[in-house]
């Protein structure tokens, strides 16, 4: 117990160093919870598109609404369509042809025009039409008249436009999550393994150690018991960050996915806990500590994507930062944030991001501890 | 008196040099035993050994009659060790620090707090229970690390130069403490290369060179191997050869050295030898700044051991 209560102590002489790299994480997770609204207002800005009907049908004039609900219809005379679409002031020309209402409801194949412009906007307004074409294909069979299936298709993609909101607006709050346990990563392997890495070092500095091994305290005990209290330290940490994830991102974490993410992060604690382990049998005096233990945290958020978007970030680098446990972290979350339903299927993958880390755990521990064992006397 | 520790044949070999060399002595109960020697003699080597610090390479170590190992917890409850280098956590407070040294032995905690009061009456450390060690002078830094080393009462203690780079009055407090500890019951091994503290304190002393004893006893048996009676100093800032050797000439029953403005004149028969030297120096013109007598220390019988000094 002396020795929990010492390593406590200990710790909290180094208290400044804790609270400066939560604060840190804060403010980093709050702005990127502010520049994330920004974003997706940015986002929802409509295509801007030419529409020419040459058709004057039910069915038509359905799809005119579909089209001025999700996209911005600009008149254009005939003459300046071509111009607008290359200068990009519009992104296509759709083209309603002659008699499509008649052809469809006759089960012709019929197609609406369209002309594009090379840019991700185009893509949005086919991928929009394909939807549209896709319902109308599908009602057509089953319907009888063209005000059924107009009825029919209304329905349908009101109630998809409305799953659509719902599922955005869970994307966000999962998105937010997502970072929130990225950024957490730096903060969280900072505070453990610097932090544990200093105080183990304070115990294990040789003077401190010859008086430890002459006493009467076993020296295996003495060994799990600071060994206990980093993992209490550890524990600790963890459930701040899962505190504070539920106050600061508590949308994200009241889905289904908020229990994965609290035991991504317990997986990526025990690997830091255990990483602070072997670099406090490796790493002695303070300032290669500080300088080492920087470079590692530093380099693993870095390569790994929790600064910068992993999507970002070269081939190359993410091929080098499979062997760092901090990447499976960062790609379970991104997991979690893209996967539509859990399931079966879609657990397994992450099932095998658990299954690395823990892998991580056992390598650094086994290492810690092949390592200690060789330095048990001080010959 | 019985005997608490018996070194035997103990040899200590690193890859160049053999630090302890076929060394056996025993320690009795209630004394302070001092090893005495030069730096890079292996006092502190033996006492590691002792300690099970270090593997060694031949010999035996028996406390209280049981071989002493890695693993003899119970005889390590028993002993108290204060290092070359103090060895106390930055972070913690002088209260602190004791309390956590001596709670690695003592599991109960009424009793480890009335120990910790006692260490910290008699290393003085009352006022400064509230400080960090980067706040202590060195002295009291010293008085800490000793007081972390004795606060579990052991019957057994080691001291490693305890005094080194601490003032005289530092020191003394800590020499006495070393003795009211022995009061207290404690049996003692003392290492230091100081030889009037070796002296003063210890009843014993074994004096060291190479990883070898060379001598052994108590300090005035051990004064007594050597031949010397009386030596006499006088600063002389300048001498010829010449002068010296007329002088060496005039003064027939010692023998004279003369370095670093520094005159001794070591006498093998009879004391009071100062006057007379007095008298040749005046009608011989030499000129001195202080001139005094001084009996035989350890530090002659060193130098007739080993024809070296032992001060460094
Ligand atoms: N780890 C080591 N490896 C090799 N040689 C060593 C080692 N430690 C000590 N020695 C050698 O062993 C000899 C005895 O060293 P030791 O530290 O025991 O001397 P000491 O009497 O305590 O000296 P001091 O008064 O300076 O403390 C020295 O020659 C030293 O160079
Ligand atoms: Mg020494």
């Amino acid at each position: 117990m002396i020795v929990c209560k010492a390593f406590l102590k200990v710790i909290r002489k180094n208290i400044g160093m804790i609270i400066i790299y939560t604060v840190i994480f804060l403010v980093f997770s709050v702005a990127n919870s502010r520049t994330g609204e920004t974003q997706t207002t940015f986002v929802s800005e409509k295509p801007s598109v030419c529409l020419v009907t040459e058709d004057d049908s039910l069915l038509s004039d359905c799809l005119c609404r579909y089209i001025g609900e999700h996209m911005e219809i600009v008149d254009l005379p005939e003459q300046d369509r071509a111009d607008a679409l290359f200068y990009k002031e519009i992104c296509s020309i759709i083209r309603i042809p002659k008699h499509y209402g008649r052809n469809v409801c006759s089960g012709e194949q019929t197609a609406v025009g369209i002309q594009t412009s090379v840019d991700y906007k185009a893509e949005f307004v086919k991928l929009m039409l394909e939807r549209f074409g896709r319902v109308q294909n599908i009602y057509v069979k089953t319907t009888d008249s063209e005000q059924e299936l107009v009825n029919a298709i209304e329905s349908a993609l009101e109630s998809s436009v409305k799953v659509e909101v719902a599922s955005a607006l869970d994307e966000k709050a999962l998105t937010a999550a997502s970072d929130f346990y990225n950024f957490a990563a730096y903060s969280m392997m900072a505070c453990i393994v610097f932090i544990i890495c200093l105080v183990l070092s304070s115990f294990n500095e040789i003077m401190i150690r010859k008086r430890t091994l002459v006493s009467s305290m076993p020296y295996g005990k003495y060994s799990t018991l600071l060994m206990l209290s980093s993992c209490l330290y550890a524990m600790a940490v963890w459930a701040v960050l899962v505190l504070l994830s539920f106050c600061i991102v508590p949308d994200g974490m009241k889905t289904d996915r908020g229990i994965w993410y609290v035991m991504n992060g317990c997986l990526y604690m025990l690997v830091s806990l255990t990483l602070a382990y072997l670099l406090s049998t490796v790493l002695k005096g303070k300032n290669a500590i500080t300088g080492i233990v920087n470079v590692i945290t530093l380099g693993c958020s870095f390569l790994c994507g929790v600064f910068v978007p992993a999507d970002y970030l070269p081939d190359s680098v993410m091929a080098v930062a499979r062997v760092l446990p901090t990447y499976w972290y960062v790609q379970t979350n991104e997991l979690l944030k893209t996967t539509e339903t859990l399931d079966k299927t879609t657990v397994l993958p992450i099932l095998i991001h658990f299954a690395v880390l823990s892998g991580f755990c056992v390598l650094f521990y086994a290492a810690g501890m092949m390592i200690s064992r060789h330095n048990r006397r001080i010959a | 008196m019985s005997v608490i520790l018996e070194v035997s044949h103990l040899t200590k070999e690193y890859k160049t040099v053999k630090a302890v060399d076929d060394l056996s002595f025993t320690l009795n109960e209630h004394e302070i035993l001092g090893l005495l020697g030069p730096n890079g003699s292996g006092k502190s080597t033996t006492m590691n050994c002792i300690l099970s610090l270090l593997r060694y390479s031949s010999g035996s170590i028996r406390i209280h009659g049981k071989e002493m190992s890695p693993s003899a917890y119970d005889l390590k409850q028993e002993i108290g060790v204060i290092f070359q280098d103090v060895a106390v956590f930055e972070e913690l407070t002088v209260y602190d620090n004791i309390r956590y040294f001596c709670g690695l032995y003592i599991r109960d905690r009424k009793t480890a707090e009335a120990y910790i009061e006692d260490a910290i009456h008699l290393t003085g450390l009352e006022d400064y229970r509230k400080f960090y060690p980067k706040q202590l002078s060195g002295g009291l830094l010293r008085r800490l690390n000793i007081a972390c080393g004795i606060a579990h009462k052991p019957k057994l203690l080691f001291f490693d130069e305890p005094t080194v780079a601490v003032d005289p009055q530092s020191r003394n407090n800590i020499l006495e403490g070393i003795e009211k500890l022995r009061e207290q019951g404690a049996s003692v091994i003392y290492t230091t290369h100081y030889m009037e503290e070796a002296e003063q304190l210890c009843d014993r002393i074994i004096i060291m060179d190479k990883g070898k004893i060379l001598a052994s006893g108590t300090p005035d048996s051990l004064k007594s191997i050597t031949s010397v009676t009386e030596k006499v100093m006088a600063e002389v800032p300048r001498l010829s050869e010449e002068k010296l050797h007329k002088l060496e000439g005039e003064v027939t029953n010692g023998s004279i050295r003369y370095e670093n403005g520094r005159l001794v004149v070591s006498f093998h028969d009879g004391k009071d030898h100062i006057t007379h030297l007095i008298d040749i120096l005046r009608r011989m013109q030499i000129s001195y700044l202080r001139i005094y007598s001084e009996r035989p220390t350890l530090n002659d019988v060193f130098l007739e051991l080993t024809g070296k000094e032992l001060r460094d």
